[in-house]
């Protein structure tokens, strides 16, 4: 699948436009919670509502089984994020939460088949969400001054406090390397 | 370039302290719910079984590809794990059967403790019928009066990032644990905290 034509686009000029709100210079690292807080979105520990021996319960029956959720109450969005996670991984989905609700993707698709609850989700929204959060955390400016000082991909991921496979992605599919090398 | 996937996640009221509830998980990897109103029960280790001899030969990265699903979803799926709604009906309709034949009535029902305790009494020598079932009835008033009301949740729903397919027993949890923390934020907003 791939994302509409112009969204990619579309995701770095609001990325750019969100830390101007934010007074972030473009190379600046961009903290999620500290976007929540200005678009007045709560962000929430998952220990803080349940008892962390549950979620580590769950965590091990199955590693990764759950990273976060944004739950609507009240017409209110709140992120809860699952603190067993590094902060690298946390600032992902919390950046990939956020860009649900600016995305203004909107929870349509609850399906109840013969009693039994579903997941569902849609792959096209999915995929627009993980282009705007990464876009969010490492927009191409960023990438691009970390390239010119050759900083590595783990460089990258420590001083901006993202996992190594985002840092990775983000470098490899905004193509920088390539603009530096031309 | 994860693993994780977004779902959006429906939670229904299917708690354990409903008598007639029967857990999702058993022993055999079968997920699935089921209530007093006839709700049903999905077979996912039937759907593992169907699919890895549907492939047969066909490598699982190839058979991924023709159902347009990742290689660890199809790999988890075999093994009996709860697919999301999308790749459940991609596999249904690769399979070419219908994602109804999964879900299957429910023949057990699980005996409730107060038709234990009576069963027992009516079973003893040394109680006449008349005294077993004064007995029975004091105790049912008493088990009416103190045993808690299921909690009926309403259905709640929430974007969630989770691994792209469920274990068996992870599901059930997951589906609790999500209820309690949207109780708690509910609470927690009514108070103003949020």
């Amino acid at each position: 699948m791939t994302l509409r034509r112009g969204f990619k686009a579309e995701a770095e000029r609001e990325a750019a436009r969100v830390r101007k709100e934010l007074d972030l210079a473009p190379h600046d690292r961009l903290d999620p919670r500290q976007l929540a807080k200005h678009l007045s979105i709560a962000v929430v520990d998952a220990s803080d509502l349940v008892d962390i021996a549950d979620l580590e319960e769950l965590e091990r029956l199955q590693a990764f089984a759950f990273s976060a959720a944004t739950f609507e109450i009240e017409d209110r969005s709140i992120i809860v994020v699952n603190p067993l996670r590094m902060i690298g991984r946390q600032n992902s989905d919390i950046a990939h939460e956020l860009a649900h609700v600016m995305l203004k993707h909107v929870l349509s698709e609850i399906r109840e088949i013969d009693g039994m609850p579903f997941r569902t989700c849609k792959p096209e929204e999915e995929e627009e969400a993980t282009a705007f959060g990464g876009a969010l955390l490492l927009p191409r400016p960023l990438l691009l001054s970390a390239a010119r000082r050759q900083a590595t991909v783990d460089e990258i991921s420590q001083q901006y406090e993202v996992t190594t496979e985002m840092a990775r992605f983000r470098y490899n599919s905004t193509g920088v390397a390539k603009q530096l090398g031309r | 370039m994860s693993c994780h996937s977004c779902f959006i996640w429906a939670l229904f009221s299917k708690h354990a302290t409903d008598p007639l509830f029967v857990s999702d998980v058993t022993e055999d990897g079968v997920t699935g719910s089921s209530d007093a109103s006839g709700a049903e029960q999905i077979d996912l280790a039937q759907l593992g079984t169907i699919l890895r001899e549907r492939r047969g030969t066909l490598s699982l990265r190839q058979a991924a590809a023709e159902v347009g699903v990742s290689f660890s979803t199809l790999t988890r799926v075999e093994a009996g794990a709860q697919p999301d709604l999308t790749s459940f009906t991609l596999i249904c309709g690769w399979l070419g059967v219908s994602p109804a034949q999964f879900f299957m009535p429910i023949a057990e029902r699980r005996v409730t403790p107060m038709d234990e305790v009576i069963a027992h009494l009516s079973a003893d020598p040394r109680l006449e019928a008349d005294a077993a079932s004064k007995i029975a009835s004091v105790l049912k008033n008493m088990y009416d009066v103190l045993a808690k009301a299921p909690t009926q949740r309403p259905v709640v729903a929430c974007h969630l990032r989770a691994a792209s397919a469920l274990r068996p027993g992870v599901p059930h949890r997951l589906n609790s644990m999500l209820g309690a923390m949207h109780d708690k934020l509910a609470e927690r907003v009514a108070a103003g905290e949020l």
